[in-house]
């Protein structure tokens, strides 16, 4: 050991306390850090999975509660919306109100008179109703259960001590303290317009009615048979003010005593459809909107069985669908749409779902006004609710006695049956029926549709209309803005890497990877911007040039390189740094000049019949010019790698002893003669395939919208670049200067040493480039929101627009009610979006570390 | 440029011609009078002439170096340095480090084109052809120098590939071409019996004195009408190196060979021609046994004995 100095003190063997201190504190921060970072995106996790779970709950169902009354088969029931009272029509003209609590009848009047409806209609989700008499006239009401905040004076004294919360039956309705501390009364009021008469004096055995913008639509069967269409028409006085109201009718059935009357009438929509039902399942269908000349649409049979006879016969919500139960227990829905692919087709019945069987007759059907839920009660007592979309079923009650009438509670929260004798009602939970895995993931036939299908629409401006929850055109549409814009950004991207790092001076590379890097900093908001408003209007415009610069470009930065090679002398080598760099410069203006020339006049008039968007909208044209403008990459391919294989060995052979020069001139001349070699061959493919009846219209291509895919993979292209720039350029200036020295040392061409050593060694980091590119193109918002038209269509077309599952989180969240069913789906929707990029990073990672493996041991 | 860049000093080749072998002798013997006063010149910048001896002037030259200076930036590194590499010969670069005898190599096969701010003066030749020059295309050069690292750097791709890397590169697609070729240069660089049943397998599985046996093959395959050798043994241990010495050895007459070596064994053992360099100046350069047994300098006695430092 060596001698120590006396001046320097031994060195201490002991590690300081304040060294062991920072070393502890680093470690938990350090600890703390990382645990914090998996914790929050687990909470994520788990946040996004609360809010969707409730989603795929089962209905709870309370305890169901029997009120003994006297009751028949009434006309009409109905409930208000906190559960105190419901009222009963009964086919005796009386109105009975009871209390929901205690089964007490609150009120019991006749408001017509003497008289008894023989027939009524009551609106789902409105209070109009319409009543037909014996008499053959009809009264228009409304009928409504009020609140209303009685003067407290006016109230009894007994009820001054009411408690907060407390309940009190009072004056025909039920009193309550709000937690405000005012008396709130809750009670039914009936209003009716004079008798109209509907031009005959048979009594109405049927009616049903239908609010339009233009007015009210009757349909009304009399006991003659006599069916009609009616429509209210109001006058007023200008003068006094005073209202007429008359009904204009026209027939659809004469009357007629001999034949089978019908037993259900309907209007649907708003007053465009009348159908009329026979007990055995004859279902007739009328154009009513011209309803001065209605015309039968269809007639048809909406029972199979043939001995099964209609029981009973309603509209969902919205008045489309149509539900009908026989006494078999058999359950379908049937709503009109238009063939698609026909034109001006007419909007026929279409059976959209047939529900399990009851266990006998069907007695009474109940739609709610709230959503597309309908109950069906069976005659052995089961009541069931279903889902009208989904065609499945939701939940299933037991009311004792069997039910004659059945009603929802107004918010949906419950639902009455009134059996022979007792009235049951039932605290009803029906968490979110319209979302399941088979509505939100697979085709659904939807109203309106033929066939299933994959469709995103969760609001529009009508309340009754049906919402469509099927997230496959977002999962779609992400993956379409995905694929263009790798399509456009990641070859760019990473040949930009490649020539920074294997082919740009040093003293460049950090100047210029720092500009390429810049871009990265550019708000998307501001790229979706532009792309939407500069980009698009100028796309949609010089399209022809556009389209044709994808092809000129490549040909001209390839043709300048042989023709470089061409140069006399050694000037090809001489010229290798800064005029051959200005040369490369100078073919992308080339390229951009010859699509200007070439593609509006000759490209467009020769393949696309003059006229590119009528070309991609219509038929017209033929789809040679089409498959040649899309297979011409390929057959570029197809005849540059039959080249590798066939002509150029027996060249080499041939042209080992010529000079430069002569090569030159013969690699030159196998250019122009591939080029024209795959022209030829994407010609007589597209005339094979035209010939044979394929038409890339309608798949790849198709009717050109202004915001599109191709705007998209520009914009988002450019967003890309330099994320997948930036790591591509790393992983390729790692590897290690040893290996590219070993090659080029060896003869190989900076290009050689770049395709064979270069990228493979550089593979996991190029991978992963690649990989957080895909993340960012996946998750990208704004640029989407804004240059993607947001139309959630499922086509390749790269003409048209899509909608992403994040731009639809951005774009409808705002308006989503919390806790809503469309809220849980759009919460979904964050959780499929973060799922693909949880897969996605999860494969980058196995295939990274897959390629990392093969290189490490360097 | 300073003064002592453009002292002109003799061109071996020329001295060679001219048949004036005992110039040299004079100029050793004026300068190593002094002693360690050379050394102390040169790192004072003072104009000094390298003492080059007269055997190598009929050696048949292969590589011709002439006034060659380089510069990383603004430090030179290379001072006029002239000599030749014989063809057929096992040449040897010795020096302590930082003396530019991996920068000399590496500008034969113009390997330094890679580093953005070097700039060079002089002229090298490959047999007869210029090395530097606007219009020589530095590919085709290089495919005609083999080169084989200090580190062994074996691409990642299975044995047989490596091998064949320069003629893959040269669009050479005919298999029993291919395999021919593979076969000789493995048996040339003594690999052959080593991998022949693995040929399909990662050349990255090898051990490293394998890998750099197969760097040595990887050069030799592409028929290179010099091969420079740049520390080929430093990364190994000595079993590893003995069997590259061998190979060397092996080399020797039917490739030119240069080599940069710190080991002063090696150099003697299986170099023919030996030069010393200091500070970016080429010293002594003769045959090996005179230039270990009887150096003309003091200073390179000093240096291959062990005594310099």
């Amino acid at each position: 050991m060596a001698q120590h100095s006396p001046r320097r003190p031994r060195r201490q063997r002991t590690t300081s306390g304040r060294a062991i201190a920072i070393e502890r504190a680093a470690k938990t921060v350090i600890t703390l850090g990382g645990i914090g970072t998996i914790l929050a995106v687990s909470l994520i996790f788990i946040f996004l999975v609360w809010v969707v779970l409730p989603l795929f709950e089962s209905p709870s169902v309370g305890e169901g509660r029997l009120l003994e009354v006297e009751a028949q088969a009434p006309l009409g029931i109905g409930v208000d919306e906190n559960h105190l009272l419901a009222w009963e029509l009964k086919r005796d003209g009386t109105l009975e109100v009871r209390s929901l609590s205690t089964g007490n009848s609150l009120e019991r009047r006749r408001p017509f008179g003497d008289l008894a409806p023989t027939a009524a209609s009551f609106s789902t989700d409105g209070t109009r109703c319409v009543f037909g008499f014996g008499d053959g006239t009809v009264r228009i009401g409304d009928l409504a259960v009020e609140t209303i905040f009685p003067d407290p004076e006016e109230l009894p004294a007994e009820l001054a001590d009411l408690e907060q919360g407390e309940i009190r039956e009072q004056g025909g309705g039920i009193v309550l303290r709000t937690p405000a501390g005012q008396l709130r009364r809750t009670q039914v009021s009936l209003s009716l317009q004079d008798p109209l008469p509907t031009g005959s004096d048979s009594p109405v055995v049927a009616v049903d009615h239908s609010v339009a913008p233009q007015g009210l639509y009757l349909v009304t069967l009399q006991a003659n048979g006599s069916l009609r269409v009616s429509r209210e028409r109001v006058k007023t006085n200008m003068l006094t003010g005073e209202e007429t109201r008359s009904l204009r009718s026209s027939e659809l059935l004469p009357a007629d005593e001999e034949q089978d009357h019908p037993r259900f009438v309907g209007i649907g929509g708003l007053g465009q459809h009348a159908y009329a039902l026979w007990e055995d399942g004859r279902l007739e269908h009328w154009d009513i909107s011209e309803w001065s000349r209605p015309r039968v649409y269809e007639s048809l049979d909406v029972i199979e069985d043939p001995t099964a006879r209609v029981g009973a016969f309603a509209f969902i919500a919205g008045k489309h669908t149509l539900v009908i139960g026989d006494d078999q227990g058999g359950l379908t829905s049937w709503f009109p749409a238009r063939d698609a692919e026909v034109e001006e087709a007419e909007p026929l019945l279409v059976q959209a779902h047939t529900f399990p069987e009851g266990d006998g007759p069907v007695r009474a059907l109940c739609a709610s006004a709230r959503s597309r839920l309908f109950a069906a009660g069976y005659e052995s007592g089961l009541i069931r609710v279903f889902q009208a979309t989904l065609g499945t079923g939701v939940a299933e009650l037991e009311a004792p006695e069997g039910a004659r009438a059945l009603c929802f509670a107004p918010k949906e929260d419950g639902l009455i049956a009134q059996g022979a004798t007792r009235l049951m009602r039932w605290e009803v939970d029906f968490k979110y029926p319209e979302a399941n895995a088979t509505g939100l993931f697979a085709k659904v036939r939807y109203e309106g549709f033929r066939e299933p299908q994959y469709t995103w629409q969760s609001s529009s401006a009508d309340d009754d209309f049906e919402p469509k929850l099927g997230l496959m055109p977002l999962i779609f549409g992400t993956i379409k803005a995905t694929f263009y814009s790798m399509l456009f950004g990641a070859p760019l991207a990473i040949l930009a890497a490649i020539f920074t790092s294997e082919f740009l001076a040093a003293r460049l590379r950090t100047s210029i990877k720092s500009a390429v890097e810049l871009m990265a900093s550019l708000p998307s908001v501001v790229l979706g911007f532009i792309a939407a408003l500069v980009i698009a209007p100028f796309v949609q415009d010089v399209l022809p040039t556009i389209l044709t610069s994808f092809l000129t470009i490549p040909i001209c930065v390839l043709g300048g390189a042989y023709l470089w090679q061409m140069l006399p002398g050694d000037r090809a080598v001489r010229w290798a740094g800064a005029p051959r760099f200005l040369a490369i410069c100078l073919t992308l203006p080339a390229g951009i000049l010859l699509a200007m020339l070439v593609g509006p006049y000759v490209i467009e008039n020769l393949f696309f019949a003059g006229d590119l968007s009528g070309w991609l909208s219509g038929r017209e044209g033929s789809s040679v010019g089409g498959w040649l403008f899309l297979l011409l990459p390929l057959a570029a391919l197809v005849v540059a790698i039959g080249s590798a294989f066939l002509v150029a060995p027996r060249l080499r052979r041939r042209s080992r002893t010529w000079s430069r020069a002569k090569v030159a001139r013969l690699e030159g001349f196998k250019f122009v003669l591939g080029l024209a070699a795959a022209f030829a061959l994407a010609l007589v493919a597209g005339l094979i395939l035209n010939s044979a009846g394929f038409d890339p219209r309608g798949s790849l291509v198709g009717t050109y919208v202004q915001r599109n895919a191709l705007i998209v993979g520009f914009a988002m292209g450019f967003a890309i670049v330099p994320i997948i720039y930036s790591l591509a350029e790393d992983a390729l200036s790692e590897v290690p200067v040893h290996l590219r020295e070993g090659s080029l040392g060896a003869g190989a061409t900076p290009w050689q040493t770049t395709v064979r050593i270069i990228i493979p060694f550089a593979m996991s980091g190029i991978f992963s480039a690649l990989m957080i590119g895909l993340g960012r193109a996946v998750g990208e918002t704004m640029i989407v929101l804004m240059a993607a038209g947001n139309t959630p269509i499922m086509e390749w077309n790269i003409f048209n627009g899509f909608r992403t599952l994040s731009a639809n989180i951005a774009v409808e969240m705002p308006e989503a009610v919390q806790g809503s069913t469309h809220y849980r789906t759009l919460f979904l929707a964050a959780l499929v979006l973060f799922g693909m990029t949880f897969i996605l990073n999860t494969v980058a990672e196995l295939v990274r570390r897959h390629f990392r493996a093969r290189t490490q041991s360097l | 440029m300073t003064e002592i860049e453009k002292e002109k000093v003799i061109l071996p080749h020329q001295a060679a011609r001219q048949g004036a072998g005992d110039q040299a002798v004079t100029q050793s013997g004026h300068t190593s009078a002094k002693i360690g006063g050379l050394f102390e010149a040169i790192s004072e910048g003072r104009p000094f002439q390298s003492v080059l001896h007269p055997e190598l002037a009929s050696q048949e030259p292969v590589v011709e170096v002439e006034g060659f200076n380089l510069w990383y930036g603004s430090t030179q590194a290379l001072h006029d340095i002239t000599f030749s590499v014989p063809k057929g010969r096992v040449t040897a670069l010795i020096g302590p480090s930082g003396c530019g005898k991996s920068t000399l190599l590496r500008s034969v096969n113009r390997m330094n084109d890679l580093i953005d701010s070097v700039s060079i003066e002089g002229s090298m030749s490959l047999s007869g052809d210029p090395i530097y020059g606007r219009s020589v295309d530095v590919i085709e050069l290089r495919k005609r120098i083999g080169m084989v690292f200090q580190k062994p750097n074996p691409f990642p791709m299975s044995i047989f590939e490596n091998v064949i890397y320069s003629l893959r590169i040269d669009g050479v697609r005919d298999r029993g071409l291919l395999n021919q070729v593979c076969e000789e240069s493995l048996r040339g660089a003594g690999l052959w019996d080593e991998v022949k049943d693995r040929l399909k397998s990662s050349a990255l599985a090898l051990s490293g004195g394998q890998q750099q046996r197969l760097c040595i093959a990887r050069a030799i395959a592409a028929e290179p009408e010099v091969l420079l050798l740049d520390e080929p043994c430093s990364a190994l241990d000595p079993i590893a190196t003995g069997k590259v010495e061998d190979l060397i050895e092996d080399l020797k007459g039917t490739y030119s060979v240069l080599m940069v070596t710190h080991n002063m064994q090696q150099a003697s053992r299986v170099s023919d021609n030996t030069a010393f360099m200091y500070l970016g100046r080429l010293v002594e350069y003769g045959p090996t046994d005179q230039v270990f047994l009887g150096p003309r300098l003091k200073e390179t006695e000093d240096y291959v004995t062990g005594r310099f430092g």
